[in-house]
């Protein structure tokens, strides 16, 4: 046996000997690029792609960015278009998810506990206090026309631009100390670079590796060499004057022209053309303002596992349509390649019905988003509140939800019942809860009445952001008008509801997404699409916790930790608090019914060209798109 | 004359100032502003919108002064230089985003009212002579339905048949092989075989309209004495009818070229949206939907002001044709 171990090693050894000398052979033509290219560095425009990768490209697998086990990943071929249409403006979700490059990475939506991987970045040191975070950049990488990435674009976004007031004017409080002094940057060398804070944060490689932070020239690294014929500390105001009147801005508006050329910020425009990027797709062309055509981008820094430089697609068209009803019938008529955003579950038949006519296939993927019920806390009818504030009531509106009838009827049944929400279905006892609490009385239609003689009413408003919510709200009034809880709902303009929600005269909103599984992927989600999300906590809770205790109201001890938990867990020292921390979180959520959340786990389409390559079976519907650079056509 | 008109054009500048105000006011009158709006949007596709991207948006967007600054500098810049502004929700000069769809909106525009009165007044003309003949109900017949079906929904129906009968696609204006090329011959080729759609729809209800309008009038004029005096006098049946009574009737068609102003511009909106045109109707709502209010309040002053020209120009020309008018003026005043 012993004998059978050593010759094993041995053979090991030559195995290893030998793929090393393989190595060598090969390093000569170590990299493929695409015949455009290709054609490109013949003709002497471009040097050879060996030149144009950085030492250690990011080799494209699975695991990288879309988890193992959701696609078997294809070595693919180059060429062809990818068109994306989009309501509005051109670009939108599908261009906006394909372009993301966040400076680290984890697989999916993210692993709490884990360490992340690098992307932009090769990969980075969290000191043992968790106050010290060092970052090593990929030698020889190069922005998209060319120049070397190197710390002195980072030196120029913290210094140049977010400690320039004009350009920030209030310093992002993910940045900050928790006294809102901004971090400290130490450059090491050309490569490396530290960001020091001034107590434990833990929780600061995850907002690095989220991909919804706008990567792309973000508040980490500009693409100095270019952003400074922009930026008034190095172009004069002479020199700026001609362009700030050809965009039609004041002399002193030189921040609004920096923006206008920079990727900051949302959305495709002409004057975006030529500023330099990391992302796999850079913008040549807008015929017209409602179409946009990007192209492959030369310096691309992931090759695949075969050495072939990503992406294998070589421009991608970004159209537009005047309103999302319209979008169906191009979808039908073949003239989209992918689509993400503006589909719905309710349309999935129809597509269904044409899609040999359309030449695509609709994929049924997860969806991030499940649609919350939040209540407003801080109504400023004290009695309403106090029924509102006792966990009693909340118990009986949850299980008066008839989840499967949601499933059914909104979903045809590509959802499931919330774990984050307890969801019992027991409307005897939602009553017998009611009764118990005071809510015993009953109005001569049968409606229950409050302490002070008024009948008890639940108004629920939306701004229906998609296709699904008003059918849930429809069914949830219906619910609880079930349990003698009277209950109406209204569709209210969205700028009409963040009005009335600023103002505080809300009572329950179905009228936002609640990115569980992006929280459970990356926690620090919650200060996103909870803290900051005034419809969900509450006005007067949100005033108090953004004004760290000084204005709104406080809190019931009950619900005080879904605020201190994420500051504890943003000052923790390692991956494995966070994810200690998280699971607190979301029983906090799960046992105090701070938001009820009817379903998760919700099922949309993915509507993709046929012949289009690397589309993951399983998983979150949004990866797929994230996974952009990967796509080909077979 | 030319008293009248010297008269009417200075009486337009004041009213382009009420105009101005009122637009700009109107625009405003909703709950929030474009950055709500864009706010709104940003969260719901999932974008970080704390205290400070707000502060930075309120910036980057030029919304940090005071609402009459703003018509100000807006005016100022309009009066001065022909500059409508930037738009916030394209984040473009809007002089280039009309300029790009002006010239597609006025070729569209034109192209029906020919159609319309190319259709429209012939059958009207047929209609009015050979009154309660079989042609004439029939033409009556689908007259009304042309008017009462709304052109949306006919370009709907029109839209699902041809895709479900021969799986094409028949909205916007270029194929996708055209639409991001420069303009060429076979670019305008390729237009032309896809504007027939658009025209006819937009044409089909105008047309119904436009019969009955000719119908009616012509009918009037018939009867009137002085075709009975032309007839007994022997005049060919042809020549009176075309050198009188048509000329006539044809009056209110006139009178309602200034209304054709403003829509020419911006005429049609749904339906340029259903057929997902790039004409300036969708642009328009477009820019109210957002709350963009500088391209939306260019878009109202516009056709406001365009409005103001038109009847002025129809009353010109009322009163060129018909002496009646200028007299009654010149005396009036």
């Amino acid at each position: 046996m012993k004998k059978f171990l050593v010759g094993i090693v041995v053979l090991g050894l030559v195995l290893s000997v030998f793929a090393g000398f393989g190595s060598i052979a090969f390093s000569q033509k170590k990299y493929n690029e695409a015949p455009m290219l290709a054609d490109l560095v013949k003709q002497g425009k471009l040097p050879p792609v060996e030149q144009r990768l950085p030492e250690e490209p990011l080799v494209y697998k699975e695991g990288v960015e879309i988890p193992v086990g959701d696609v078997k990943l294809e070595i693919g071929k180059y060429g062809g278009t990818l068109r994306v249409v989009n309501p509005g403006t051109p670009g939108g979700g599908e261009w906006w998810a394909i372009s993301r490059e966040p400076l680290l990475n984890q697989p999916g939506l993210g692993q709490p506990g884990k360490k992340q991987d690098g992307n932009v970045f090769k990969n980075f040191d969290m000191s043992k206090d968790a106050k010290t975070f060092t970052f090593y950049l990929r030698k020889g990488m190069k922005w998209s026309d060319g120049e070397p990435v190197t710390t002195e674009d980072v030196k120029f976004a913290y210094e140049d631009v977010l400690l320039n007031k004009e350009l920030t004017p209030v310093f992002p409080t993910w940045l900050a100390n928790s006294d809102g002094t901004p971090f400290k940057l130490e450059i090491v060398d050309k490569y490396t670079f530290r960001v020091i804070f001034k107590e434990s944060y833990g929780l600061f490689p995850y907002t690095l590796s989220l991909h919804w932070q706008t990567w792309d020239s973000g508040p980490l690294l500009q693409p100095s060499h270019y952003m400074k014929k922009f930026h008034i500390k190095y172009t004069s105001q002479e020199k700026l004057q001609p362009l700030l009147k050809k965009n039609g801005l004041g002399e002193k508006e030189w921040a609004r022209l920096y923006w206008l050329y920079s990727w900051e910020g949302w959305g495709l425009g002409d004057t975006k053309i030529g500023c330099p990027t990391l992302a796999p797709y850079v913008l040549v062309d807008m015929p017209s303002p409602q179409v946009a055509i990007l192209r492959r981008n030369p310096y691309y820094w992931k090759v695949d596992a075969a050495g072939n430089q990503l992406p294998y697609i070589d421009e991608v068209r970004a159209d537009t349509v005047t309103r999302v009803d319209m979008l169906p019938m191009k979808i039908m008529g073949g003239e989209v390649d992918f689509a993400r955003q503006a589909v719905s579950i309710k349309e999935v038949a129809l597509y269904k019905e044409n899609e040999a006519k359309g030449g695509y296939k609709v994929k049924l993927l997860k969806f991030h988003c499940p649609i919350p019920i939040t209540f407003n806390y801080t109504n400023p009818d004290p009695v309403w509140r106090k029924i509102v504030w006792d966990k009693r009531f909340r118990e009986a509106l949850n299980l008066a939800i008839n989840r499967k009838e949601i499933i059914d009827a909104v979903y045809n049944g590509f959802a499931s019942p919330s774990r984050i929400t307890p969801s019992d279905y027991n409307p005897a006892k939602a009553n017998q809860i009611l009764d118990s609490m005071g809510l015993n009385k009953r109005d001569s239609e049968g409606w229950r009445l409050r302490p002070d003689g008024k009948r008890m009413e639940l108004l629920i408003e939306t701004s229906a952001p998609a296709t699904d919510f008003i059918p849930m709200c429809e069914l949830l009034v219906e619910n609880w008008k079930s349990i003698g809880v009277y209950t109406t709902m209204k569709y209210v303009d969205s700028s009409l509801l963040s009005q009335r929600v600023n103002a505080n005269q809300t009572q329950v909103l179905v009228s936002s997404w609640f990115d569980l599984p992006v929280i459970e992927g990356n926690p620090y989600m919650i200060d996103w699409v909870v803290l900051n999300d005034v419809q969900k906590i509450s006005r007067g809770f949100y005033e108090w916790y953004t004004s760290v205790g000084k204005k709104g109201t406080e809190p019931p001890a009950a619900f005080k930790p879904v605020f201190t938990i994420y500051q504890k867990m943003r000052a923790s020292k390692s991956p494995m608090e966070i994810k200690k921390y998280l699971e607190t979180w979301e029983k906090t959520i799960h046992d105090t019914l701070f938001m009820l959340v009817p379903v998760e786990d919700i099922m949309i389409p993915l509507i993709v060209n046929e012949k289009l390559g690397n589309i993951p079976d399983k998983g979150y519907q949004i990866i797929a798109n994230f996974a952009g650079e990967a796509l080909f056509y077979k | 004359m030319t008293f009248f008109i010297v008269r009417r054009l200075l009486l337009i500048i004041p009213l382009f100032f009420i105009l101005s105000i009122v637009s700009f006011v109107i625009i405003q009158l909703p709950p929030g502003d474009y950055l709500t709006v864009y706010i709104e949007q940003l969260r719901r596709s999932g974008a970080l919108v704390d205290e400070a991207s707000i502060a930075r948006l309120v910036k980057e967007y030029g919304l940090d002064q005071p609402i009459y600054k703003q018509y100000f500098i807006w005016m100022k810049n309009i009066i001065t230089q022909g500059n409508f502004g930037r738009s916030l929700q394209w984040n473009k000069p809007i002089n280039e985003l009309i300029g790009e769809r002006l010239s597609l909106s006025v070729l569209l525009s034109v192209l029906s009212i020919i159609l319309t009165w190319f259709i429209g007044i012939p059958i009207g003309i047929y209609s009015a002579i050979r009154q309660y003949s079989a042609f004439d109900y029939i033409f009556t017949f689908f007259g009304f339905i042309g008017l009462s079906i709304p052109s949306f929904l006919l370009a709907l129906i029109i839209i699902w048949l041809v895709y479900s009968r021969f799986g094409l696609m028949i909205t916007g204006l270029f194929s996708q092989a055209y639409a991001d090329a420069p303009w060429t011959l076979a670019k305008v080729i390729d237009m032309f075989k896809h504007v027939w759609v658009p025209v006819l729809i937009i044409g089909m209800s105008g047309t119904a309209g436009l019969i009955r309008t000719m119908r009616a009038n012509l009918l009037d004029e018939l009867r009137k004495q002085y075709v009975i005096v032309a007839r007994a006098k022997g005049l060919p049946e042809r020549k009176l009818l075309f050198k009188y009574p048509v000329r006539i009737a044809i009056n209110p068609m006139i009178s309602t070229i200034g209304w054709m102003l403003p829509s020419i511009f911006s005429g049609e909106t749904i339906v340029s949206i259903v057929l997902n045109l790039p004409t300036m109707g969708p642009l328009f709502m477009q820019a109210l939907l957002a709350q963009d209010m500088y391209l939306a309040g260019s878009f109202v002053l516009i056709i406001s002001f365009l409005t103001l020209l038109g009847t002025l120009i129809s009353d010109i020309l009322l009163a060129w044709i018909d002496p009646r008018i200028r007299y009654e003026n010149v005396g009036g005043s």
